[in-house]
């Protein structure tokens, strides 16, 4: 009854979006430029680092490349269904407008991570499945069907970890709502993702192991892909996956307690 | 038993000093001197259904935080609650079902689309069935007359059609408690009027239960006999508007229209000038006086016109505010 | 003197912002950050890929180009562009009599100091804590010209920035572009990998852009890299660089408060 509901409103935001779309071409167009520059780059980058190196903690060159497309695939779809939201909510606290969600009768976090869409995300995820399948046919992987359902299975669940993560962090914002460049932080720290977890690992740093989790999220899905997976892998990704959540719920419940909007 | 029931509601805020300057920075790094804000400071009051209330007072003097905890988006620091015998903060689904709260200044209708879409997606959010939907916003767009703009863009419309279109998506569902904070704030008098009518006849036709909150008194003598005045947090006065004057002000105000100037001196023995801007002189005289005094101005001074009138309430809620004791 | 009370102005309000200053300086941290434990994955036989370049020569690298990222790098263009041009204010600015060039610079002055400190900290830190990674040159004479560069390097970014954000005279939508630019950016000035590491095609590229000449240069001057030779030819060709900016400048700015003044806002 009720995920029928949840179904409802979001066709119904789908449609609000696709039209919004149409009307406000300004907005498109930058978004596309960042689409198209930012999505390019993430090649160009791992091209230019892997000119010098062969390989890295196992990973060859073209599996380093197949990981940042898998990244790219994945990415794109936060990008459409989540990353507007992000800058929104920043927004939406610093300037009190939370409260007119909080006052639907719906799931405030729902709310705030599915208003927006942003469609020039797609950009990134078609670009990341042509270079993706290029790639694995150059490099002759024998791809079963289950290798690729456990791809995208994996990969939901990692963007799920992600996003997670992102809204733990984005929560302290109604504690300290000026700190919206947090956003871009959490863009920069979600770029580890594109290496293999080892570089966290090997660094053997305190400060750093909470981003392990992070690292599990697309790495995993790519080895999934390529038959390459350690179960260990699957497990600890899933585990991350479900605590992150569980945590981000709790933790934003917690904090509206403490949100006073702006303009008394 | 009352459909809205507050009992020794309390809300502070922690905030710190600052001083200005490029000192006063640094210290605030090292030293931060926290104190307690109290928003507002044990509010008791009981309404009953179908009751349309306003609630005046100065800014910052915490009728918008009462109101955010009547409608669940503030936890109060302590008190009891109760709206439609719902816990407010917990915000049930049910409860949120059947209140609304509107904002003068935030909008939640989206820009770049008319209105009518914004409207669909709470269709879905509320649940409210297709034919009751439709009903409805057939009843609240006759009678705000907005019918023609229903599918123009929001961006597109003036403050006030946007305004009316804010309150049309706010009440679609049908809400029975009524939140509105400063409805009418930055809108030009006729729409002002127009959204006065439009929240009596709302009151009347489905016996909502509203609390209203205003700046412009006229929105409150109009729409509301019972008003609760808050100042510094505190409830000072809950009771009929017209008996507010009647008790604190027991005055009529002459204004006269002079031909010539006439010193301050002579004007002072009659009442209490308010205003002396010539050619208009406002004074202000007990109310046993006023035909007495009314008879010795047109006697004594050259006077073109006069007029009577009560005590503006502003007036008299603003002495109410500078004396502070009741 | 008038300059330096706009200087302290805005020290004021960046102190406050100082949470959100720092999340900035984190921000330009990361990505370094990451790609040294790239480069640790990838150098683990404590090999040098190109002669001159071990893992404590990346390790250096890196830390200081996030150092100079945060410091060096102007982000003037958007104030300029969506505050002043698009808004208006830039009106205020006319009225006054000074030089708009010099008080945006003095106005971005504290932002970037402010980054500065945080980035010097964060080496103090570093060094004693990890002190063996970190290497810079102990030569007086190479440390006073790479700060030379290194203020270079500075004026440049600060004028390429300005007369960018000057864009939005004839340019709406200019955001686009800013991503494209960042992007050039980071690979040409040598944030994804030192030029000497890129290849061939690249490097020749980026030596003809002046991207370099604000990070990548003032970054190596400090590791030491440079001979004095080198540090003063680099020299030579950032006065060129900046001289060349300068005119642009002029003529942009001539160009478009024409445009603004014929218009009006």
């Amino acid at each position: 009854m009720k995920i029928k509901k949840y179904f409802r409103v979001y066709k119904t935001l789908l449609g609000l979006n696709l039209s919004a779309l149409t009307a406000y071409r300004g907005g498109f167009y930058a978004m596309m430029a960042s689409s198209v520059v930012w999505g390019s780059f993430q090649y160009i980058s791992v091209l230019l680092l892997t000119s010098r190196v062969k390989s890295i903690f196992g990973w060859s060159r073209n599996e380093l490349i197949i990981l940042t497309a898998a990244y790219s695939f994945f990415w794109g779809i936060f990008h459409f269904v989540l990353a507007r939201n992000f800058s929104r909510i920043s927004r939406v606290i610093d300037y009190g407008e939370l409260d007119l969600i909080l006052a639907k009768p719906m799931d405030s976090q729902f709310l705030m991570s599915f208003w927006m869409m942003n469609f020039t995300g797609l950009f990134r995820t078609i670009l990341g499945s042509i270079i993706l399948i290029y790639m694995l046919s150059i490099t002759h992987v024998i791809v079963t069907a289950a290798n690729v359902i456990g791809f995208f299975l994996l990969g939901l669940c990692g963007l799920t970890l992600i996003y997670s993560f992102w809204f733990i962090m984005v929560t302290f914002l109604i504690w300290y709502p000026r700190l919206s460049n947090i956003i871009e932080l959490l863009y920069n720290i979600t770029g580890i993702t594109r290496y293999p977890p080892q570089i966290i690992y090997e660094a053997k740093n305190f400060v750093l192991f909470f981003l392990l989790p992070l690292t599990l999220a697309m790495a995993t899905p790519t080895k999934v892909l390529l038959n390459k997976v350690i179960y260990g892998d699957v497990a600890w990704l899933l585990f991350f996956t479900f605590i992150f959540f569980l945590l981000s719920r709790w933790f934003w419940k917690f904090a509206l307690k403490f949100y006073t909007s702006a303009s008394g | 038993m009352a459909i809205i029931s507050v009992k020794n509601l309390s809300k502070s805020y922690q905030s710190y000093k600052k001083e200005p300057g490029m000192l006063g920075s640094l210290k605030s790094l090292i030293k931060r001197e926290y104190f307690e804000k109290k928003a507002v400071d044990s509010i008791s009051f009981e309404i009953e259904e179908g009751e349309l209330v306003g609630f005046i007072g100065p800014n910052g003097a915490g009728k918008t935080t009462t109101l955010k905890c009547l409608s669940g988006l503030l936890y109060p620091t302590s008190g009891d609650l109760s709206v439609m015998g719902y816990v407010p903060h917990n915000r049930k689904e049910d409860f949120l079902k059947q209140m609304s709260i509107v904002m003068g200044q935030k909008n939640q209708l989206w820009w770049d689309l008319p209105a009518i879409e914004s409207y669909i997606l709470n269709k879905e959010i509320y649940e409210i069935p297709k034919k009751e939907f439709e009903r409805t916003l057939d009843e609240l767009t006759e009678l705000l007359d907005v019918k023609n703009i229903l599918n123009v863009q929001v961006r597109k419309l003036s403050l006030g059609q946007r305004m009316k279109m804010e309150l049309i998506g706010s009440l679609l569902h049908r809400p029975k408690v009524l939140f509105l904070d400063e409805p009418t704030i930055g809108l030009d008098v006729f729409v002002q009027k127009k959204l006065r009518d439009f929240i009596r006849d709302y009151n009347e036709r489905y016996k909502a239960t509203i609390i209203l909150t205003s700046h412009y008194m006229q929105d409150v003598k109009e729409l509301c006999s019972r008003v609760i005045v808050i100042n510094y947090g505190k409830l000072i006065y809950d009771g009929n508007l017209k008996d507010i004057v009647k008790k604190y002000s027991p005055e009529k105000r002459i204004i006269i229209i002079l031909s010539e100037a006439v010193e301050r001196e002579r004007l002072e023995r009659f009442g209490r000038i308010e205003e002396n801007d010539f050619p208009k002189v406002v004074l202000s005289v007990p109310l046993q006086d006023y035909k007495k005094v009314a008879a010795k101005l047109l006697e004594d001074f050259p006077v073109e016109d006069l007029n009577i009138e009560d005590p503006a309430i502003e007036g008299v809620i603003r002495d109410i505010f500078s004396n502070e004791k009741i | 003197m008038r300059y330096l009370k706009i200087l302290l102005l805005h020290f004021e309000h960046v102190f406050e912002q100082r949470l959100r200053s720092l999340v900035w300086f984190v921000v330009t941290f990361i990505n370094p950050l990451v790609l040294i434990l790239f480069w640790r994955g990838a150098l683990k036989g404590g090999q040098e890929i190109v002669p001159g370049w071990s893992i404590t020569t990346i390790v250096s690298y890196y830390f200081l180009v996030a150092i100079t990222g945060a410091f060096l790098v102007s982000h003037i263009e958007e104030d300029i562009a969506e505050r002043d041009i698009q808004k208006g204010e830039l009106v205020r600015y006319l009225i006054k009599p000074f030089s708009y060039y010099w008080i945006k610079l003095f106005e971005e002055a504290p932002y970037r100091i402010l980054q500065g400190a945080y980035g010097i900290v964060t080496l103090v830190i570093f060094y004693f804590c990890f002190g063996g990674f970190i290497s810079l040159s102990k030569d007086p004479l190479t440390i006073c010209l790479a700060i030379v560069i290194a203020l270079l390097g500075a004026f440049i970014s600060a004028t390429f920035k300005q007369t960018i954000g000057l864009l939005a005279f004839w340019i709406t939508d200019i955001f686009g572009l800013y991503e494209v630019l960042e992007v050039i950016h980071i690979v040409f000035a040598g944030v994804v990998m030192p030029l000497a590491l890129l290849p061939s095609f690249v490097r020749i590229i980026a030596n003809i852009l002046p991207f370099a000449y604000i990070i990548y240069y003032p970054t190596v001057a400090f590791i030491g890299q440079l001979s004095y030779p080198e540090l003063i030819r680099v020299i030579g060709i950032q006065c060129v660089w900046l001289g060349f900016m300068i005119i642009v400048y002029r003529k942009v700015w001539n160009a478009g408060i024409k445009k603004f003044t014929a218009i009006g806002q």
